[in-house]
């Protein structure tokens, strides 16, 4: 290959898709080692990595124009040694890569405290760190000023959220994801104010279990609005992709209000939100023309607007139904889950057919999954496939 | 070949040899960088490619002639009879009829087909290097490319090692 321009040679090689493949190159000659290493842009280290800083250095030197290194322990045994640590990461900050997946158990404040010093992180994600508090996470906020995307994972002693504040006013995210990290409600990211008008994709996932059944007494206000008075000054322009999962907005509201402050919303999921109501499905489909994919995860509440009166069924009625009908022209995809209600019980969920097949009729449904649908029968299935055969060839329809 | 038809223009081809090739237009628009010259009006007389010598340039005129009608709107006439899937299949073994040549020559196409920017050509080239180097060892890797090992027996063990970590 030496009778090959350079350039070329690095064409043909982008062409290569399997590491292995990268790797037998990288032992034919120096000048092959030396082009690949240039052009590689994405490794993958596992069990396998020594953590020797001089080791790490030395890959860092190989490949200098690293964008992403996904770190993956799965299959980790004592017996491979030890997993990357704060020495390490310091080493691979130093290299200044721009997306770090997957850090791994052995990182603790000091690790991030290095990472604070790469100024060309753009993204970021943290699986299962549970000694990272929110003092290094506020270090990596305030160091890593080009960080667009930042995910935390099971993280469970990040509590205070300073980190928000700061990247909610000096920062420059455009994704944010929260799972499973006990120390942060839904009511901090408030906190994050004016971040949220640039933000496009924000998921948020509280702690597992407790949600396929009724757990707790507590009577929801089915006429409450929480959109009626504008509670927090902030804005989502920019927001596509929201996802709430497993979280209660009662007594406060929280992340509730973000459902009345989209405009650009395209996708969205509420799996086991407590307390919402009709109220907040008519704030959202009138400012979200756009939304193009739905799913809903409902389980059984309890519901009352007067005190003489109470019922137990999932969250949204018709009235919900309707107004995405009447608003949201552009919906695709539509995902209804109802959780814990029995077929003997059909009102317990708050839709009916009648409701269902207006949205149908409305919009250019292609994907639908119904899953313990009680209120559909035959009835409803032909309704369906007389609006729809005709009209839409590709409709998906899952039923469980 | 296929007979001219009348009033299809022609565009004249000369390699630093001094051979000259008269092509379709649209034959010879296969190659970006020619289109470009057509495009701009500077190709009224004859176009001299620099670099590639009049054996590899009647190659890539070759393949050029192949895949033009199915790519072109020339190729009505011949699609209509002939289904696109078989046509495909058909170039399919063609193409790999055409790509049986030695290392050398194989590397000048690779140089002609990324000079004269054909994308179909010059995948076709690298494609088949990329699969000699998945599908040998380490020294047929180097006979194949005509490179010498200039590694010592301990710095291949330090890369050897190196690539266990990095995998993607």
């Amino acid at each position: 290959m030496e009778d090959l321009p350079e350039a070329l040679v690095t064409e043909i090689l982008n062409r290569i898709t399997r590491t292995s493949d990268l790797n037998s190159l990288s032992l034919v000659s120096k000048q092959l080692y030396k082009i690949e290493g240039n052009q590689r842009g994405a490794i993958r280290v596992g069990s396998g990595l020594c953590t020797a800083t001089k080791a790490l250095t030395s890959l860092c030197a190989r490949f200098p124009n690293l964008r992403k290194v996904e770190i993956d322990y799965s299959g980790w045994t004592p017996g491979h040694g030890k997993q990357l640590d704060n020495k390490g990461l310091s080493v691979f900050s130093l290299s200044c890569c721009s997306s770090l997946v997957d850090l791994t158990s052995c990182i603790d404040d000091s690790g991030l405290g290095c990472l604070a010093n790469c100024k060309k992180l753009v993204s970021l994600r943290l699986n299962s760190t549970p000694q990272i508090t929110s003092i290094g996470l506020f270090s990596v906020a305030v160091g890593c000023t080009s960080l667009s995307a930042l995910h935390l994972i099971g993280c469970e002693k990040i509590d205070s959220v300073e980190w928000l504040e700061y990247l909610g006013r000096d920062g420059s995210l455009e994704e944010l994801v929260v799972k499973n990290c006990k120390g942060i409600n839904h009511h901090d990211f408030i906190k994050f104010g004016s971040g949220w008008m640039k933000l496009q994709k924000f998921e948020f996932e509280g702690n597992r279990g407790g949600y396929d059944s009724l757990t707790d007494d507590v009577v929801y206000d089915s006429s409450y609005d929480a959109h009626s008075m504008d509670l927090y000054d902030f804005y989502c322009e920019s927001l596509k992709d929201l996802r709430l999962a497993r979280i209660k907005t009662w007594p406060e509201v929280g992340l509730r209000v973000v459902l009345g402050k989209c405009k650009a919303l395209e996708k969205l999921c509420l799996e086991y939100v407590s307390a919402l109501n009709d109220n907040d499905m008519i704030a959202l489909s009138r400012s979200c023309s756009n939304l193009k994919s739905i799913s809903l995860w409902l389980n059984l509440q309890h519901y009352s607007s007067d005190v003489s009166y109470c019922e137990t069924r999932t969250s949204f009625t018709d009235n919900s139904l309707y107004t995405l009908a009447l608003n949201c022209r552009m919906l695709q995809m539509v995902d209804l889950s109802f959780t814990g209600c029995s077929p003997d019980w059909p009102s317990e969920i708050g839709f009916t057919q009648q409701g269902f097949l207006a949205l149908i009729q409305s919009c250019p449904i292609r994907v639908l999954v119904l899953n313990t649908v009680n209120f559909f029968d035959d009835e409803g299935m032909k309704g369906l496939s007389s609006y729809h055969i005709w009209r839409h060839f590709s409709l998906y329809c899952v039923m469980r | 070949m296929a007979t001219r038809e009348a009033g299809k223009k022609m565009i004249m081809l000369k390699s630093p040899d001094g051979m000259e090739f008269e092509v379709e237009e649209a034959v010879a628009m296969e190659s970006q960088t020619i289109r470009k010259m057509i495009e701009d009006d500077c190709a009224d007389t004859a176009i001299l490619i620099p670099n590639i010598n009049s054996k590899i340039l009647s190659r890539v005129i070759e393949y050029c002639n192949k895949h033009v009608p199915t790519t072109g709107a020339t190729g009505a006439a011949a699609s209509d009879t002939v289904a696109p899937a078989a046509l495909a299949e058909d170039l399919k073994i063609w193409d790999a009829e055409f790509i049986k040549v030695n290392r050398a020559t194989r590397f000048d196409l690779i140089q002609a087909a990324s000079y004269l920017n054909i994308k179909g050509l010059l995948d076709l080239t690298s494609q088949t290097t990329i699969d000699t180097i998945s599908d040998n060892s380490l020294e047929e890797i180097r006979s194949f490319l005509s490179t010498k090992n200039d590694y010592l027996p301990e710095e291949e063990q330090t890369i050897r090692r190196e690539n266990q970590w990095a995998f993607q």
